[in-house]
């Protein structure tokens, strides 16, 4: 009997939806009547799945789904690094929008993964970055009127009074 | 009616409908290949300039650009694997996969020439089935709607996992979209249901956010993790010549771009199913067509068939779902809703007068998606080896701009950061499924179907109690369900029973 990754997301997907028939169970009916049907029937099914899971003693036999799958050409350690790296970076533009707001991550954002991910040449990086920004600012901001939340710091600097 | 179908025909080829048609069409397109702007969105925006607008101009603006912003939308799905509208998510699992083998360009033609083949029959569809689509569209109850979407969610499940445990495997992700369907106020009594105390969970989880997450992200990742381009550093004399291929594709397999064009036009007559329901079950539908597990083992690989399917169904929906529109003034979906809209401005009432007295009208709209189809793809076509061009760009340079079309997609939601917060959440559980092998177009299908399974379970138990049940037609529905879910296995034990070699 062995715990892998996909008994994981059976165990997750288990508490989460009994934890949704438990918070269902104070409703009254007319609400709980659809949440519980689904939240048991989907905890059953993640159990019976964990089960079988752990008692599977082959790995890799008839697991496979019709959907996307990952690139197998790169070594692991190599891609678990990559992987990594990659959500840090996607981390990363979420926290700069949120503190300096969507103009200036998306300058910052694109022009440091170019430059510092990459090693892309100067010209490369400032190219790309001005057409993105001007792209993004075009569209988004002077023909659309997408009303852009101002970042975290830049609100906190005008409840200061500064700017 | 003859006469009323060539007089809708010589009323959009005057100067100004057409150029009205064109323009729609012009703004459809962009709005297609763009993610985060969506069909209803651009819709919503161009109605104001409708008030000063004949019917005759109004219709084939509104409906020139409606009718092809499917079309465009594959085409960021094949390219980058980021579906330029919701409707166009099932086009990822074998379009980009395609794309990332070299045959960007095949994917493309195929993906085109089918939506064109599609949105043609959705048209045909339209023009035939107004007199005669009444009795079926008044003999669907909610019980009957309610087992509707179960087969719905029974076609994506078992199509999306092979072996004994797929079709668990499958319900179980189907089951989960329907448990993010259910945050949110509670429709029947108004209690919030896990919401957190967000305000944002309130009107529920967006689905652009969902989709852009749990497919865009992943691919993204897997992007940065090979270090290549899309097309894995093929030469791009590979890529230009598949466009005439993927065309070819399309008649190859025409039955097959057929029937799923009819799914497409029987789920677009059902109000609130839509084109992404439409695109999962056609591709479930293709993926049944395979006749041996080995070929069956291409979907999600970069089957042509699984491009075909959902390219021919998201298009033919939107003829299909004009019908109960004009007919019975019963929108179908968000952009069906709008263009409802667009008829009280222009002071038209659906109905028997459009049948009647507009006849000539309504046949102009069936011209209009003709029309602008055909307009969209021989343009599409015409540059689709510069688009091509794109999946042969390294990584290092398309990866951050697809990350700010993911951002800035799922930010239009509600243009709210918790949008972005969702996107987060679901491109991780989105890399964990691939990661896992647990298939996401069930989730999608779940979270797209539940508020609407819901509402039917509930007046169906209110009306009926425990009697739905037992009504024929739910249960001729349920018996096509079991049939559906034990397809893949008759089929498996039929081909093995075939090829018994004692048995020749």
């Amino acid at each position: 009997m062995r715990f892998k990754g996909r008994c994981m997301m059976s165990l997750i997907l288990a508490l989460l939806s009994a934890w949704a028939a438990l918070t269902a169970m104070k409703w009254p009916l007319k609400t709980a009547l659809f949440p519980l049907l689904i939240s048991v029937s989907v905890f059953c099914g993640s159990v019976v799945e964990l089960v079988l899971e752990l008692l599977e003693k082959e790995e890799g036999e008839q697991k496979d789904t019709i959907d996307f799958q990952f690139s197998a050409g790169v070594a692991g350690p190599v891609a678990r690094h990559r992987t990594v790296v990659t959500f840090s970076w996607i981390m990363g533009f979420f926290l700069l929008i949120w503190f300096l707001g969507f103009p200036l991550a998306v300058v910052l954002f694109i022009f440091f993964y170019l430059k510092v991910q990459h090693g892309e040449k100067w010209g490369i990086t400032l190219a790309v970055t001005i057409a993105a920004w001007l792209c993004f600012y075009g569209l988004f901001i002077r023909l659309l009127h997408t009303p852009m939340q101002e970042g975290l710091i830049f609100r906190g600097l005008k409840s200061l009074g500064i700017g | 009616m003859f006469e009323a179908f060539i007089d809708g025909l010589l009323a959009i080829l005057q100067l100004k409908p057409f150029l009205c048609m064109l323009i729609g069409a012009a703004v459809g397109f962009c709005v297609g290949i763009l993610p985060g702007i969506g069909g209803g969105t651009a819709l919503a925006l161009m109605l104001p300039f409708i008030y000063k607008m004949t019917p005759q101009e109004a219709f084939p603006f509104l409906l020139g650009m409606h009718s092809v912003v499917a079309t465009t939308g594959d085409i960021t799905s094949v390219l980058f694997g980021i579906p330029g509208e919701a409707i166009t998510v099932a086009t990822i699992v074998d379009g980009f996969p395609m794309a990332k083998k070299g045959e960007a360009g095949r994917a493309l033609g195929a993906v085109l020439m089918s939506s064109l083949v599609g949105a043609l029959f959705g048209a045909a569809f339209l023009a035939l089935a107004i007199p005669i689509v009444r009795p079926l569209v008044l003999a669907i109850g909610s019980p009957e709607m309610f087992m509707l979407i179960l087969l719905g969610l029974t076609c994506i499940s078992t199509l999306s996992g092979r072996g004994k445990r797929g079709l668990l495997l499958g319900f179980l992700s189907g089951g989960f979209g329907f448990m993010c369907s259910l945050v949110g106020q509670d429709q029947q009594v108004g209690i919030q249901r896990y919401t957190f105390g967000q305000l944002y969970l309130w009107g529920g989880l967006e689905i652009i956010p969902v989709t852009v997450g749990l497919f865009a992200i992943p691919e993204v990742v897997d992007l940065a993790v090979r270090g290549t381009s899309i097309a894995h550093d093929l030469p791009f004399g590979k890529l230009g010549k598949g466009v005439s291929e993927g065309v070819r594709d399309t008649f190859r397999h025409f039955w097959l771009t057929l029937r799923c064009s009819l799914i497409g036009s029987l789920i677009g007559l059902l109000p609130g199913l839509g084109g992404g329901v439409a695109q999962w079950v056609s591709y479930a539908h293709a993926t049944q067509s395979a006749r041996t597990e080995e070929e069956r083992a291409n979907f999600g690989k970069g089957d042509v068939r699984g491009v075909l399917g959902p390219g021919a169904a998201n298009n033919s929906k939107e003829g299909a779902s004009l019908i109960t529109v004009v007919a019975f003034g019963i929108p179908s979906s968000i952009g069906t809703a709008i263009l409802l809209g667009a008829f009280f401005i222009l002071g038209l009432m659906p109905g028997p007068d459009m049948l009647t007295k507009h006849l000539t009208l309504t046949y102009s709209m069936v011209w209009t998606i003709v029309l602008a189809n055909v307009i969209a793809v021989t343009v599409s076509l015409l540059f689709i080896n510069h688009l091509a061009k794109l999946t042969t760009v390294r990584g290092s340079l398309i990866n951050p701009l697809v990350l700010l079309l993911c951002f800035i997609g799922a930010y239009t939601s509600t243009n709210s950061m918790s949008d972005l917060v969702v996107l987060l959440i679901f491109g991780i559980i989105g890399y964990f499924m691939v990661l896992y092998r647990w298939p996401r177009p069930p989730l999608i299908i779940g979270f797209l179907l539940g508020n609407l399974a819901e509402t039917n379970l509930y007046s169906s138990v209110t009306r009926y109690g425990v009697h739905w049940v037992y009504r024929p037609k739910v249960l001729i529905i349920f018996m096509i369900t079991l049939a559906f879910a034990f397809y893949p296995f008759l089929q498996k034990k039929l081909f093995h029973r075939e090829v018994q070699p004692d048995e020749i």
